[in-house]
């Protein structure tokens, strides 16, 4: 004798079906996520899409460029959280026991990745070579304590405000942009520079503001940037008249470089994008998502372009 | 793309390991030998990237410049590797700047050499192209310099060498699997480079040694993860040895078969009473008249050693060294400190006469007056019953008070002013013997000696109430402050004490024929000792001088011993309320 499932037990059944997919498919999608953002998987992606907004500005075709800066931008990012595992371990505990858990593993590929990236500069000659190496080395002037040890009065590059972030915009900004130049063999011109002084203004916005969620950590560390040193609101507003003068830049001297206009209207789009994601410093409780927020500007523009 | 002979693949390839490699290496930096080999794979990413473009190059200049470079790099793997090996297996000492940089004097010149070697023919004797297989090579004529280069190269690499194959040669699994792994990676680029230097390779006018170091750097990542190659350094087990050896309290005296000192450490050192520089390369009779028991040949020692320099006892162990073929190379000689122990047997022989003759001869004693007693003329028997058992107690007390000293021996010092000690010990001796009369010196207010010092100054001022044979016993006090000593002495006016009894204290030990007559002579002697003193007794015709040295405390440690402190075992302290 059948029995006709009644309301109760369908909407069991739903709740029972959700519940699986919650605790399968969902709770898998977001380990899989962790795992691609604590494994620098995630940063090594938007560098990636940086080098190819930097090839397209440059009106060049992509080339070995974009393996070398995924590379080198995974060893590096990688380098920097094993190494750094002991003063994340307050602000990011979930990263710091990723990374602590596969340590061996990670580094071992992240210096696999940094040969790879070395054997694929070398057939973009010298200067290609130094551009593949000028992370690393920025990376550990940056890191280490090697100009105090020079010199006791200059400190870490680390704890210097503003000269921290600097370093490491210089660094990528150099790489994105004269990277897929020397692998192209072309000269060095004023677009180039105009290319190289965008990504310059970008990385340092991408520095600096996921250094909103460190800044405790940082101030205990004595490692100085803009939020720990001058608070929230000084570092907003400074971001913000960084975008703008880069935003100025853009509308003005980078337009007349560029043959397309769409180009132009996507960086300045990118840009109001920027203004957006660095008003929320201060003014948005989840600190720990600024970071991703800011640096999507790269996968918009890449999207605008696209399209 | 790169294009080009197979070499050039192999180079290409290896630039990429090499970086790698020096990656890995460069993470352990805090590690024995970390730098070192972080900078020998770099010399090699050098070499190979230098070679690389040199033989993609185009036209003689742009090729010799890049050969030039290659310079830069070949000159940093010998250095690297040599100071590598040594930090690696534990004699790091020998590695400072100074004699890092003197490594480098020879190739920081050939680097120069290198740079100008278009202006003089030292390193090179002849620059041209030479075609093989229809591509562009460099060929030059080996320069005067090249062969000090390459000599110095290779006797930095055996240099290095040396010590690795200590580590071969150990028992430890994981330190074997290291230094053969290091090996095999040391020795695959010297051959290559053999074969190139000799003209056995397929294209003379190529050098592919940074190829080879593709193989080093496998083997040496091997190393990494199969013999934990930075985790399990063989780098503290010399450091270990020689701690040991310098710190141990035991002496260690190794003589040759010429009866030259080859190793001595601190504490052997103290015996002999010399600086242990200065003993190393010596004969070993230039120690000491004694000495030349210690030749390589003598016969094993069989009676205690008290060196001629310390009032403490060895035991001398002696052990034959022999070489792989059985053959002696030397001889070891171990000095054990048997101080304590014969100290320990001294008092279990006095403690055993007491119990086993003067307790005996007393209870013996009672027994014979108790059956006189039921006899008759109970009344005196009772009194030597009475006289016999007072003296086993007093047996009792002088037992307890020495067992007190002896409880003291390893306290901290209790530092007490010697004018309250000695004035303590006086009113007692008055109050228990009114006839005696003590004369005292004025004492110094800041001295400070251990506060036991009490039991062996009533001692011996019983002693002499008790002894001496006169109806007014006097005892007169002085005090000799000299330095961080003080002698405290006290003559009597009795007839002296009796020499047998002075012999047997003066030895140190009885036997069940030759022993003192009681346990305060005893008492007094080692409680100087066990404050560190010394206990000299002499008559003249005065009557008896005891006289008592012992350290002078210091009156900081009085001051915080009013608020009973003392040092833990573990050096921390303990407040007693």
């Amino acid at each position: 004798m059948s029995k006709e499932p009644t309301t109760e037990v369908v909407q069991g059944w739903i709740d029972g079906a959700v519940d699986v997919l919650h605790r399968t498919v969902l709770a898998r999608a977001v380990r899989a996520w962790d795992v691609f953002v604590y494994s620098s998987l995630y940063i090594t992606s938007i560098a990636v899409i940086e080098g190819w907004l930097a090839t397209e500005l440059l009106g060049l075709e992509p080339n070995a460029a974009l393996a070398i800066i995924g590379l080198i931008t995974f060893s590096v990012y990688m380098n920097d959280r094993i190494a750094d595992a002991d003063t994340d371990r307050v602000s990011n505990p979930a990263q710091v026991a990723f990374v602590r858990r596969h340590q061996g593993g990670l580094f071992a590929l992240a210096a696999g990745a940094y040969g790879l990236a070395v054997m694929l500069g070398v057939l973009g000659g010298p200067a290609a070579l130094v551009l593949t190496l000028l992370p690393g080395v920025f990376w550990v002037c940056y890191a280490l304590d090697y100009f105090s040890a020079v010199t006791d009065g200059v400190s870490r590059l680390k704890d210097i405000v503003v000269v921290n972030t600097v370093v490491v915009a210089v660094a990528w900004a150099m790489t994105v942009t004269f990277l897929p130049i020397a692998l192209a063999s072309q000269p060095v011109s004023a677009e180039v520079w105009a290319v190289f002084a965008f990504f310059l203004s970008r990385d340092f916005v991408h520095t600096e503001v996921p250094n909103v969620p460190d800044r405790f950590s940082d101030a205990r560390i004595g490692v100085d940037t803009l939020p720990s040193r001058y608070g929230l609101v000084t570092t907003r507003r400074a971001l913000y008249v960084l975008n703008l003068a880069t935003l100025a830049f853009v509308a003005t001297a980078m337009s007349d470089l560029f043959a397309s206009r769409a180009t132009t209207v996507a960086l300045v789009g990118g840009l109001c994008y920027s203004l957006l994601a660095v008003g929320l410093i201060g003014r948005w409780s989840r600190e720990d998502r600024l970071g991703t927020l800011s640096e999507l500007e790269y996968p918009l523009l890449f999207l605008i372009l696209v399209i | 793309m790169l294009s080009g002979p197979a070499v050039a693949y192999a180079l290409w390839a290896s630039t990429g390991v090499g970086f790698a490699a020096a990656l890995v290496a460069w993470r352990a930096r805090a590690e024995p030998g970390g730098v070192p080999l972080a900078a020998m794979f770099g010399g090699q990413v050098v070499w190979s990237v230098a070679l690389l473009f040199q033989v993609r190059a185009d036209g003689l200049a742009s090729k010799v410049f890049w050969e030039e470079i290659t310079w830069i790099g070949v000159v940093v793997i010998p250095v690297a590797w040599f100071v590598f090996a040594v930090e690696f297996t534990g004699h790091d000492r020998y590695i400072t700047r100074r004699s890092v940089a003197a490594l480098s004097v020879v190739p920081v010149a050939t680097v120069g050499l290198a740079l100008t070697s278009q202006t003089h023919d030292i390193l090179y004797a002849e620059t041209t192209l030479t075609s093989v297989r229809g591509q562009a090579f460099l060929s030059r004529e080996p320069g005067v310099w090249l062969w000090v280069i390459a000599g110095y190269s290779y006797v930095l690499g055996a240099g290095g060498a040396v010590p690795l194959l200590g580590l071969v040669q150990r028992g430890v699994t994981v330190f074997r699997g290291q230094g053969v792994a290091l090996l095999v990676g040391t020795l695959t680029p010297v051959a290559s480079n053999l074969l190139y230097l000799g003209g056995f390779v397929p294209n003379p006018a190529l050098d592919a040694t940074p190829v080879a170091f593709c193989v080093s750097g496998v083997a040496f990542l091997l190393a990494v993860l199969w013999f934990r190659l930075f985790e399990s350094s063989p780098a503290p087990c010399q450091h270990a040895r020689q701690y040991l050896l310098d710190q141990s309290h035991d002496g260690f005296l190794v003589v040759d078969t010429h009866d030259t000192v080859v190793e001595i450490n601190d504490a052997a050192g103290r015996i002999f009473a010399t600086d242990t520089t200065t003993a190393l390369g010596r004969p070993v009779s230039a120690l000491g008249a004694e000495s030349s028991i210690f030749r390589h040949d003598a016969e094993p020692p069989t009676d205690p050693f008290r060196g001629e320099h310390t009032d403490t006892t060895y035991d001398v162990s002696q052990t034959r060294l022999t070489n792989s073929r059985g053959r002696t190379v030397g001889t070891v000689y171990l000095f054990r400190d048997i101080s304590q122990y014969i100290r320990t047997q001294q008092r279990h022989q006095v403690l055993n006469r007491l119990f086993r003759h003067n307790i005996r001869t007393q209870t013996s004693l009672i027994m014979g007056y108790a059956d006189s007693a039921t006899r008759g003329d109970t009344a005196q028997n009772l009194e030597k019953i009475r006289d016999s058992a007072a003296e086993i107690e007093d047996f009792s007390t002088e037992t307890r008070e020495i067992l007190d000293i002896f409880d003291r021996e390893y306290a901290s010092p209790e530092p007490a002013r010697l004018s309250a000690v000695l004035d303590e010990a006086i009113a007692e001796t008055r109050a228990r013997y009114p006839s005696v009369s003590v004369e005292t010196e004025p004492v110094p207010a800041d001295v400070y000696v251990d506060d036991s010092l009490e039991s062996v100054f009533k001692q011996i001022l019983s002693n002499a109430a008790e002894h001496v044979d006169r109806a007014e016993p006097a005892v007169s006090v002085s005090i000799d402050v000299d330095g961080d000593a003080v002698s405290t002495r006290f003559t009597d006016n009795g007839q002296g004490i009796d020499p047998y009894e002075r012999s047997v204290l003066e030895r140190g030990a009885e036997d069940p024929l030759e022993h003192g007559s009681g346990l305060g002579l005893w008492l007094v002697k080692w409680g100087a000792e066990v404050v560190g003193g010394d206990v000299e007794v002499t008559n003249s015709e005065a009557g008896a001088t005891v006289r008592v040295s012992v350290p002078r405390l210091s009156n900081r440690a009085a001051v915080d011993g009013e608020s009973s402190s003392i040092s833990g075992e573990h050096g921390s302290t303990c407040d007693y309320y």
